[in-house]
């Protein structure tokens, strides 16, 4: 029981001054442990730590990754802070045989939208010549055979982006990937935006998740995917249609939620104007299926057009690339996406003095989105927010797959799984995307399912084929599945109340195959499991 | 009556459960308070209103669907069975939904006609969100019943939102604890083989859990064990129900447990019939009687409660007017709905029917929405609120609605 003993003494500390060093690679020597705690915890009064410890590093790992792993922590020990920070932006792609082969089974939902369009269409006419159907209707039944389809494919993508998000080692890209997607969310079961979702986040999202807001601004308004979403595919000046007004949509978005913010103070003048500025920002319509950015010259208003008090006077396009140019670099924008930076990786409500670390870091660089992560991690308050805040079902359901070693099956139960949690992925209708804090997700009802998948995922049920052996071979007696749990698991860091309630159903558990299954339910459904 | 009520409440005291100085006390809450359930079911798919409710005097019904349509109740022609049934005023109830006729005939249950949404996509996504929403996604993007629940008393029922199968519907999302039920029997943590006893060991860790996530936690866990004390001690339904309405067995018993349940939603698909619907028999037929046996079921079970219990069952549009080559119909506009209990002025087929020559279908091929959905949600929400919304509340509830006329559906009109 010397183990266990370890075990508690290490949790408690964790528990409450949250500063603990876990054994994850350290040998356990308890009559230590207690002094190297206290050192660590007297290093938490401000300064950014050189040199993280057991708890910093999960703490690091929670925020900025889809969950700790043990190879994680093992990689973020062996760099150090810098370092690992370093390999994370860099963005450097190395080959990663275990993602490739995970994600060949989704594959098909990658492509271009006129690809895709194709690709399902020519499924659709298959389909009709096989059932030999004689329909007097035939583009509604083709719609049908389409849209069967096209939830598969969808299904797939989702599939793409969770099976990246689980096994990718650049681990910073995948979650600010997520971030930006909601930042700039479109609603993928919205008419044609289901074929150019997947090029939305292939082009538009991915190659400047950790790149300039400029960019990532632009890349996103000339997209097809948020051309339909938000309707600016059809926003014309109001002499083309005879009269009728410009669509405001997008334009309105684009302020509100993608730049300044509401906090800017513009008007329905500023909204007004800008979408005059984006009219003709629309799309092409090709019979091969294709629908690329296009600039519809006679759709433009080109007039000059004042947004926040800047004249844009540049004709056709040159008017809305100005706009975005400006907006991505103004004040109110850096602040408004320090603000939503800050809410992802520090606290639903973040400290007004990091929100303001990280829109200098931004306003320095116009937007160069690693400086801006840099800034938030070197500020005092990430490394005070600990366990403060909530996961999302993503996160959740992530990191719980992580944690376990667990690879998508091929199939699109995990995808589904997430649905049930509450948060089905890219089919958010709203342009606000998901939110991250709390108060959307510690409900009732989320906890339930959160409760349910507990059962179910220990069981094999999620769609997640588990590593052989099991991270719990040689588990044949409580305290071997103990210290098991300690070093597989870095959430170790537990309380004292969870150790008695987890120890005592383990030991009655007679048949000791069933004793992971239980530590794994134990593990994800506890209190602990849902904070970051 | 009574005896049973008291027996029922006092077990139903007996498992208010403690935890972490929450306290629950399951006291009776519905029948104290006069508070009537509101029980809406989502026909999911798009069902086809018109082989549903018959309009048997419009001779365009029969050249528009010479393969699938449903001959008139005084046909000379037609065997009995395939017959429609007679309702009134020139309207036939299609025979598979013969288990509803008597809650029509004893006047509990109404029918509206031609009646669906705003969106016109066609689109069963767009338009079962047009439904549930009660509004466009620039709206709002809560859920129809989640913003009526803020103009309800509030109340600290643990059960008091109930949504049933996989996920939160639509109808509800943004309510404040909403509780989502799979299935009765089998909703529990301890579901998992080998092991018996995961809800303790939950219990115990969130007991003093820290964190915004341990008090939801905890409400969870005593949700989750409500759920199954009502589940061993409420006995379920003695009548039958097809497969797929077991929820309305569920929610009858949750209902009869008498804790407090407001407003639950049920999910019931199977309509998209776009192919070999069938007539008086066939693939359509099948599913109405199952909808029409489960309701008629549900509704015998709740016995005497059924008097606070308000039934809604709305589909996101119906079907093409004419039928197609594959022998079925396609994706449509206006459809029928149904509106049982809760004192409905019922055995009447309320809305205007449109016709169904060209001209009066919309875009030429679909039976016309004469009457908003939201007509129905504004008079069914008075009814659960036991007053008349303002115009500022109905504005809420419905943005942008307002009726040109009531259908009184309820009470004096």
């Amino acid at each position: 029981m010397k183990r266990f003993v370890t075990f508690v003494l290490t949790a408690v500390c964790a528990a409450s001054m949250g500063c603990s060093k876990t054994s994850v690679s350290a040998p356990a020597v308890s009559e230590n442990r207690a002094q190297v705690v206290v050192a660590a915890g007297a290093g938490y009064s401000g300064a950014t730590p050189r040199i993280l410890d057991q708890h910093q590093r999960f703490h690091l790992l929670s925020r900025f990754t889809f969950g700790p792993t043990v190879e994680s922590m093992r990689r973020l020990e062996e760099l150090g802070l810098e370092g690992w920070l370093n390999e994370q932006l860099a963005v450097a792609n190395s080959p990663n045989a275990e993602l490739d082969q995970a994600l060949d089974p989704y594959k098909k939902a990658l492509g271009t939208p006129g690809d895709l369009v194709r690709l399902y269409q020519y499924d659709a006419t298959t389909r009709l010549k096989q059932h030999g159907e004689q329909s007097s209707n035939l583009p509604e039944f083709e719609r049908l055979v389409r849209n069967t389809d096209t939830i598969e494919m969808l299904r797939d993508l989702q599939m793409v982006e969770l099976t990246r998000h689980l096994l990718s080692t650049l681990q910073i890209q995948e979650v600010m990937v997520d971030l930006w997607t909601n930042h700039f969310n479109v609603y993928a079961r919205k008419d044609r935006v289901s074929f150019a979702t997947s090029d939305y986040l292939e082009r538009a999202i991915r190659p400047h998740a950790l790149g300039r807001f400029t960019d990532l601004l632009e890349a996103t308004a000339r997209h097809p995917a948020m051309l339909q979403y938000l309707d600016n595919a059809r926003n014309r000046t109001p002499s083309s249609t005879g009269g009728s007004g410009v669509n405001e949509n997008y334009a309105r978005e684009l302020l509100e939620l993608h730049t300044v913010g509401v906090a800017a103070g513009y008007t329905q003048k500023d909204v007004s104007a800008a979408a005059h500025i984006l009219t003709g920002w629309s799309v092409e319509n090709t019979t091969e299926g294709e629908f690329g950015f296009l600039f519809r010259t006679a759709w433009h208003t080109n007039q000059p057009q004042t947004v926040l008090g800047r004249t844009f006077s540049a004709t056709g396009i040159h008017q809305g690339e100005d706009l975005l140019r400006w907006l991505a670099i103004h004040p109110a924008t850096a602040r408004h996406v320090a603000a939503k930076l800050c809410t992802r990786f520090v606290a639903d409500t973040p400290p007004s003095s990091c929100v303001q670390a990280a829109s200098e870091a931004f306003l320095a660089t116009e937007g160069d989105l690693t400086t801006v992560l840099r800034a938030i991690v070197n500020d005092e308050s990430f490394w005070l927010s600990h366990h403060q805040m909530v996961k999302t079902p993503l996160d959740f359901l992530m990191s719980a797959t992580r944690a376990v070693g667990g690879v998508p099956d091929g199939g699109h139960n995990l995808a589904k799984n997430l649905d049930h949690l509450g948060q089905p992925l890219l089919f958010n209708r709203v342009p606000t995307g998901y939110p991250t804090d709390a108060a959307s997700w510690a409900s009732t009802h989320g906890m339930m399912a959160r409760f349910r998948f507990a059962t179910r995922f220990a069981s094999g049920l999620v769609g997640v084929r588990l590593p052989t052996p099991s991270v719990f071979a040689g588990a044949d007696t409580p305290i071997a599945l103990q210290e098991i749990v300690e070093e597989k698991f870095p959430v170790a860091a537990l309380h004292p109340e969870m150790l008695d309630a987890f120890v005592e159903p383990l030991l009655a558990v007679e048949r000791a195959e069933r004793r992971p299954m239980l530590a794994i339910s134990m593990l994800v459904a506890s209190a602990e499991f849902q904070r970051k | 009556m009574t005896t049973f009520l008291l027996s029922r409440r006092t077990v139903l005291q007996g498992f208010g459960l403690s935890l972490s100085g929450l306290t629950f006390h399951a006291e009776s809450h519905g029948a104290q308070e006069g508070c009537t359930c509101l029980v809406f079911v989502s026909l999911r798919g798009g069902l086809d209103g018109l082989n549903a409710v018959i309009p048997y005097l419009d001779s365009r019904y029969y050249q528009l669907r010479p393969g699938i349509a449903l001959a008139a109740p005084h046909a000379r022609t037609a065997s009995a069975h395939s017959k429609a049934l007679p309702l009134e005023s020139g309207y036939g109830l299609h025979p598979a939904l013969a288990d509803l006729l008597p809650a029509f005939r004893s006047k509990e249950l109404a029918i509206v006609h031609a009646v669906g949404t705003r969106d016109g996509s066609r689109s069963h996504f767009q338009a079962q969100d047009a439904m549930e929403m009660g509004c466009t996604p620039d709206e709002h993007s809560d859920g129809w019943l989640a913003r009526l629940s803020s103009l309800l008393t509030p109340s600290s029922a643990l059960l008091h939102a109930v949504s049933f199968g996989g996920g939160l519907s639509t109808a509800l999302r943004g309510i404040p604890h909403p509780v989502v039920v799979a299935d009765l029997e089998t909703f529990s943590v301890r579901n998992l083989r080998g092991i018996n006893n995961l809800q303790d060991v939950l219990e115990r860790n969130y007991r003093h859990a820290q964190g915004p996530a341990a008090g939801a936690g905890r409400r969870a866990l005593q949700a989750i064990g409500q759920l199954r004390t009502i589940s061993e001690r409420i006995p379920s339904s003695a009548g039958e129900y097809p497969h797929h309405l077991r929820p309305l067995s569920e929610l009858a018993r949750l209902i009869r447990a008498d804790v407090g349940l407001r407003l639950a939603t049920v999910n019931i698909g199977g309509w998209d019939t776009h192919s070999r619907q069938g007539g008086a028999t066939g693939l359509l037929a099948k599913n109405l009687s199952h909808m029409a046996s489960g309701l008629a079921t549900f509704r015998r079970d709740l016995g005497e409660n059924g008097q606070r219990v308000v039934v809604v069952a709305a589909t996101e549009f119906g079907r093409t007017a004419a039928q197609n080559a594959s022998g079925g119909t396609d994706h449509g506009r206006g459809s029928i709905l149904l509106v049982m209990g809760g004192d409905v002025r019922g055995g009447k087929v309320y809305g205007d029917f449109p016709g169904l020559k060209e001209d009066q279908l919309e875009n030429g091929r679909d039976l016309a929405v004469t009457t908003d959905l939201r007509t129905v949600f504004a008079e069914v929400s008075e009814r659960v609120l036991h007053r008349r919304l303002s115009a500022t509340e109905a504005d809420a509830l419905l943005p942008g609605f307002s009726p040109t006329r009531r259908l009184g559906l309820f009470g004096a009109s």
